[in-house]
This record gives C-alpha cells, structure tokens and sequence, in this order.
C-alpha cells in the first residue's frame, strides 16, 4: 500500500492553529507553534489561512543540501529522519525547502522535520475541520479526480436525469 | 507553578524605562490571571483622584494560566484602566493570537504608566523589550499600522494590538485592536493607550507553555471538544457565530429595534446571520486553540462596496448599527463594521449614539441644521456611515458624539438625557432588558456599567426548570421574562464569567459547556483544569470564590470612585414602559429591577441600601487590604 501524506485544505482552514499547538504537544509536551512541524499561513487582509506542511518529496532538497549527510531517509519511510549527533545547525535544510517546511528549533537549534507522528499525525487528529488530512496521495488524486468527472460531465448527467 | 509565565512587564512611558519582576505565587492564586490579576493592580494603582487621561493611569494587558495552551477558547487578554469613557473601572478582552503571543514571549501581564514625549510602540520580542518610535505611524489607521509594524519589525508572525485614528483623536470609546479586526472595544482603553502616546505593542514569542501534568490535562480538554462538538449549538454557532441571534430574537420581539421603541425589526431577515451566510461569508475563521470557529470571513463581490472584504460582522454590530437604527442595508453594515475596524471604535457605543441622534431627530429635539445637513430619518444608512467618519475625527456634531450617548444626551437636552441608553455612562448591548431580566439585572450591577459578558445568563434562556431548581432553588431562573431568582443566577455567572476572563477561557466555549449534553459547571472544569495546567489542589467552590473575590475587588474600586446602589439602575424607559403589543411574547414586559436588586445584594452579603461591600464579606474572601483601604473613603458597612 502507498504510504500516506498530509493534504490540506484552505477553504476549510479556520486558522485556529490547534494544528501547531497538537505538533508541539506531541512532541515535547509542551505548547508552543515555533517547535510546530505545521505553520499556519495566515493572510490577514484576505483572509487566507493555510496550513503549511512538509509534502515528502521524492527528491527531497533538505537531504540535497544537507553539507554533512545528517539528513536521510530509510526504505521503507517517506518521512525525513535526522541524525541530530552529526547535524551542524547551519540551516542548509531551511533555506532548501522550497516549501519553507523545515525551521530551527528555537533552543537546541535542530532542524524540526515532520516524522507523521509515526502514522498518526496529531496535526490531523486534532483539526476539527478536517483541513488537514493523512491520505495517500493516489486516493487524494482519485477524489479530486472524481470531482473534476463530475463537473466535466453536469451537462451529460443532466441529460440523463441525474441530480448531484 | 507550571502555566504561567510568573512575570510581570513594568512599562514608565515618562521615563522611558522598564522592568520585569516576578508575579507572586499567592497574588495569582486569589486572583488568576487576565482581568481578575488586572483588576487587583487597578485597585492598588490607580485611586479616585487620578484623571483616567492622566500620565498616573495605569494599562494593564494580561492573560491567564491557560492562554497558549492548546484548551478550547484559551486566546484571550484583556487591557485594563480607569475609563475615560465612563470615570470608573474600565477594561474589554479580545481573541485572536495576541494573547498566546504574549504568553509565549514570556509574560502574564504588562502594565504601562506614564506619557511617552512623543508617539511609541512597545517592542517584545521574547526576552528583548525596546521602546520604538512611532511618529511615522501614528495618525495611521488600524489596517495601515498593523502591516507596516510586521513589516518594520521583520517578523510577519509578530502580533500587533494597536490604536487608529479614533483613539489618538481623543473619542473616548476608542478601542485596541489585533489581528486587523479582534477589537477590545468597550470602556475607550484605547483612549487611554492613545493618551500615553503609545501607537501599539508588537508581539512575538517561542518560549513553551508547560502545565504540570500533560496527560490529565490533555483528558480534560479532549472532554471539553467532545462537549463542544456534541453541543446542538454547534452547528449555528459554527456557521454564523453570534450573528445567528438575529432572526430568533427579532421572532421573540426583543431585538433591540429604533432605539429601543419595539423589539421587532421589519428588516431582520436582511441582516442576519443567514442573509450573511447565504449571500457574503466565504468560509467560518476561528481564534487560537479554538474548535469552534464562530468567526466568518465575508467578500463583498458587486454593488457600491464591491471589493470589500474582512471578518465579521459579530450580532452586537448587526443589532447596533442595524436594527437599532432602524437599518436593514447589510452591505452598508458591513462597511460600517470595516470602518469601526479600521478607526478603532466600539460598534456598540457607536451604534447607541447615533441611534440617540436619530431618535432625538426624528422627536424634533435636534434639528436638520444642527446635524450639519443630515437627514437623520430611521434607517439611513448613509447618515450613519457619515457620521462614522465625522465621530472619528470629532468633525461637526460627530464632535459632540465622541463621548457617547450618556454625553449627547445632555448636550441635546430636553428630555434626551433620559433617553440615552447606557448604565454608569457606558452604552447598553443591543439585548433588550425587557426582554430577558438576568440581563437586565446583569447591565445594572456590572461593574464596567452596562454589559452583557460580566455574567452572560444565557441560562435564562433554557427554559430548563429541573435545573433551575436544582441550581437556583426556583424555577424561573430558567425563563427570561421572570424575575424571580435573577440575583441568584446573576451572582453564579457573574462569578463564572470572572473566572472565564482570568483563565483565559472565551465565553463561547464556557456557554457551550454550562449546556447540553453534558452540563458541565464551570468551577468544575476550571478546578481540574487548575489542577493540570499549575498544580494547585483546589476544590470547585474555591475556584468560584476566585470569580467572587474578583467581583468584590471589582465592585471596591467602582464604590471608592462613588458608585452606590442608586447608580446599579437602567433608563427609566426600561422599568416604566412596556414593550409594545408587536413584541409578540416579550410584549407588555418591563423590567422589575428593585426585587431584583434587593436579593442580588442579599446574595451577595453587601449592604441593601446603598451596595456597598460588608467588610466581613471582603475579609472572608481574604480582602481585608480592600476593606481597609476602602474605608478611608466611603462609610463601610460591617
């Protein structure tokens, strides 16, 4: 089966950023969005909230730029693991993510990547607006691609006689 | 002493220096945190020959034990002074992400003497604080400050609470605004802040929010969302926040509607939470750590006022600005809300003055010339938005609306004085008194003058008889029209309100648990949140006499500045004329104040006669400094 990942969505953001408090939380037990894994884009002016989360990319530029390897991956995980004895703290990672997902962590200064809670993400248990969700990504492909048939065809299924 | 941040940010603006001490342990257990520990240092700090617009007044911002952490509502901060607006105790809360911010750079509570020579922001950014000039920004307005402060700072998840164009133009209902729309707005605190020549204070934090035991902690508030989720409020309170009280107050006939003369508005429908769902909100936004979002993001995409956009409206604004005057154009409403944003002004005390003025015209008292040229007929809604703009810059007769109805009111004269709508000079909620008697009794005896969210008996509204005996020891205690028991049910929630503002815990989530399914008491929940978060081992009823002592502490500062019990009072309209036959099932009400406050003060152990405290009730809830210090100015009762 095709290992999961975070899909979020901004229509149902409501910004409340319990998603960072939960990440912080699970992690250290402690409440705290700047040890998050998760940050919350917020917009103000138009209102835009959205969650910003790693995507696991399959070439992943944080493990590229890291200069002395602490960065990896294992066979049988999506998720980027650290070798936090060997990290140098320079901040390679952050400046590589062009989704602006990894940060520093404000005491030990480690990277703070995103590990998916091993397969619970806190994050998306505590949303309690389903807006960040843990699917894989061919099943959040099929949804989206089920939609988009569905508005394709309006006119054809109106000539069939079906409501949607 | 887990939860806290245990200190205290001393700000000397005439100095420009500061100072951080440590909170103590003891001051925090009597009193929390957020408004109850601001009320406390008001007490001390501020006495009544101190002019509120004065270098000696004294802004208090505070949080409470449980701001940033991740329980339901814990967003909150209150700002605290004497009030410019009314003379007496002054102080108005707000959500949003500021509060955290504050927590999270290291602080329970700033307070800020003194007047800067020239305009200032207050910098903190975690353990750094600097005192920064802001003349380039002041005369700006909210929205304008608030970006160019996260963009000077370089941080754009810094949180600005800043004044607009209102505030610094001496408007005495002048509020203090975050996030671009979250308005402390009632009593003027931004007033105060704009008399201290302080534009704004910018936030940012990463320091952890620890509770003692995490787990216990994290059982409680997983019960508190389950509790919210299963409300059968959820579903409106999730998809209109407050704006959906519109239609069904306006059904029972105590919308306040034309300054008060019905409780039934033609045009409700046009303003409600529905028209606002159905037409202009494009998705439902929420405070910090909040799973209820009640906030509403709205654009509007044609018409005159295409293109505008921003959060809100909340009901008090739909029922100010709308229905109170006769108003039934939302999208002249939502301009208006984005106006009061933006120049920082109280919806509520906005809406009451111009609604006096429109009365007062319509009666004859103030003619057309008088008001510079405005036809201020019912429901014009370009006067009013007119009039907004002349209010914040104090130009024509919006300068002698700038101080309220209670003021208007005397400067109109002839009978006007009366109509004004307020109690202790600050304007009464777009909830009709004769419509609901707890509340009623709630703006009486409020300790910021006329308010709903000091008890907030939405328990009157329940028609819940069982419990109503149980709780209250009579049953009209859960219908609005009665007046039986309302000084008990306003003592609870009083107490239970106080709690909520100190926690900090928003009083949506509060309403929520006081109901079904699961009917939680606050004081419950709030002991083992207590217990949790900080480690204190203390018993509901102890955690309710925190909510009292902060009530007494409250009702000490308003006596010591001359309030008696012949000020707990509401506009005589409201105790001698009916609500007319139109009103439906709220006709023919008036309200029954004097039973109402003969038990309230009997519950509450202070002196029938003239409201003031007992001094064995101030000593029994360990306020025997109050007592003390209050008898050197008023006659204090045994």
């Amino acid at each position: 089966m095709e290992r999961g990942r975070l899909v979020v969505d901004p229509r149902k953001c409501t910004g409340c950023r319990l998603c960072e408090v939960a990440c912080s939380a699970a992690h250290e037990r402690i409440f705290d969005p700047a040890v998050s894994r998760v940050k919350v884009v917020k917009v103000e002016p138009i209102g835009l909230d959205y969650p910003s989360v790693c995507r696991f990319c399959g070439k992943a530029a944080c493990i590229e730029a890291c200069p002395v390897g602490a960065l990896y991956r294992t066979q049988s995980s999506d998720v980027v693991l650290l070798k936090s004895d060997i990290c140098i703290m320079c901040g390679a990672c952050v400046e590589a993510c062009p989704f602006g997902a990894i940060v520093l962590h404000p005491r030990t200064r480690l990277p703070i990547v995103c590990d998916l809670c091993s397969g619970n993400p806190a994050c998306v248990a505590r949303c309690p607006t389903e807006a960040i969700k843990y699917v894989a990504l061919r099943e959040a492909a099929r949804t989206k691609a089920t939609q988009s048939a569905e508005a394709a065809s309006r006119s054809v299924l109106r000539s069939w006689g079906v409501k949607r | 002493m887990k939860a806290y941040a245990g200190k205290r940010l001393r700000v000397d603006l005439s100095r420009g220096d500061y100072y951080v001490e440590d909170i103590r342990e003891d001051q925090l257990k009597m009193f929390l945190g957020g408004r109850g520990l601001n009320s406390a240092v008001l007490f001390d700090e501020v006495n009544p020959n101190v002019n509120p617009l004065s270098p000696e007044n004294v802004l208090i911002i505070g949080v409470g034990p449980l701001t940033g952490t991740i329980c339901s509502g814990s967003n909150r901060f209150t700002i605290t002074a004497k009030s410019p607006h009314t003379g007496i105790l002054g102080d108005a809360n707000a959500g949003g992400f500021f509060g955290p911010e504050l927590k999270y750079a290291g602080l329970d509570q700033i307070v800020i003497k003194g007047r800067s020579p020239k305009p200032v922001y207050l910098k903190i950014f975690d353990g750094s604080i600097e005192i920064k000039d802001a003349s380039h920004i002041w005369g700006k307005d909210v929205w304008e400050t608030d970006l160019l402060l996260k963009e000077e700072v370089g941080d754009s998840d810094a949180k600005v609470a800043c004044i607009g164009p209102a505030a610094e133009n001496g408007v005495t209902f002048a509020g203090v605004v975050t996030s671009l729309v979250r308005i402390a707005a009632r009593t003027g605190m931004g007033t105060v802040m704009a008399s201290k020549n302080l534009k704004a204070v910018v936030v940012r934090g990463t320091f952890p929010v620890e509770v003692d035991d995490y787990e216990a902690f994290d059982k409680i508030v997983r019960e508190i969302e389950d509790q919210v989720f299963a409300s059968p409020d959820y579903l409106g309170r999730s998809t209109m926040g407050s704006t959906r009280l519109v239609n069904p107050l306006n059904q029972l006939g105590f919308l306040v509607s034309y300054h008060f003369k019905t409780g039934v508005f033609e045009g409700a429908e046009k303003i409600s939470g529905e028209a606002l769902r159905d037409h202009y909100n494009v998705k439902v936004k929420a405070c910090g750590s909040c799973p209820l979002p009640c906030s509403r993001f709205y654009v509007v995409k044609s018409g005159r006022f295409a293109g505008l956009a921003g959060e809100g409206p909340e009901y008090e604004t739909l029922g100010s600005i709308g229905s109170r005057c006769g108003i039934d154009d939302i999208e002249a409403i939502l301009k208006a809300n984005d106006k009061l944003n933006r120049y920082g002004m109280d919806s509520i005390t906005t809406g009451e003055v111009i609604a006096l003025a429109m009365e007062c015209y319509e009666r004859g008292l103030i003619t057309r010339e008088e008001l510079d040229g405005l036809d201020l007929r019912w429901g014009n809604a370009d006067a009013m938005l007119t009039l907004i703009d002349m209010i914040a810059y104090k130009k024509g007769i919006g300068e002698k609306m700038a101080y309220g109805a209670k003021k208007f009111g005397e400067f109109v004269g002839k009978g006007a004085e009366k109509m004004a709508a307020h109690v202790k000079g600050l304007e009464i909620i777009a909830g009709e008194p004769r419509g609901m008697k707890a509340f009623a009794l709630t703006y009486a005896v409020s300790s910021r003058g006329a308010d709903h969210l000091r008890a907030e008996p939405m328990f009157e509204l329940s028609n819940n008889a069982e419990l109503a005996v149980k709780r209250f020891g009579a049953k009209e205690a859960a219908f609005r029209l009665e007046y039986k028991a309302k000084g008990r049910v306003v003592k609870y929630y009083e107490e239970c309100a106080a709690l909520a503002d100190s926690l900090t815990m928003c009083k949506n989530i509060t309403a929520v648990l006081d109901g079904p399914p699961r009917y939680y008491e606050l004081q419950e929940v709030a002991a083992r949140l207590l217990k949790a978060a900080v480690g204190w081992d203390m018993q509901p009823r102890e955690v309710l006499r925190i909510g009292e002592r902060i009530i007494n502490v409250e009702r000490a500062f308003v006596v010591r500045e001359g309030i008696t019990r012949k000020d707990d009072t509401l506009p005589e309209r409201f105790l001698k004329e009916p609500l007319p036959p139109e009103c439906g099932p709220s006709a023919g009400s008036v309200v029954e104040l004097e039973p109402m406050l003969d038990e309230y003060y009997e519950v509450r152990r202070w002196d029938k006669s003239t409201g003031i405290p007992r001094r064995i009730t101030l000593e029994e809830l360990g306020l025997k400094y109050v007592a003390d210090n209050l008898k050197s100015y008023v006659g204090l009762p045994d």
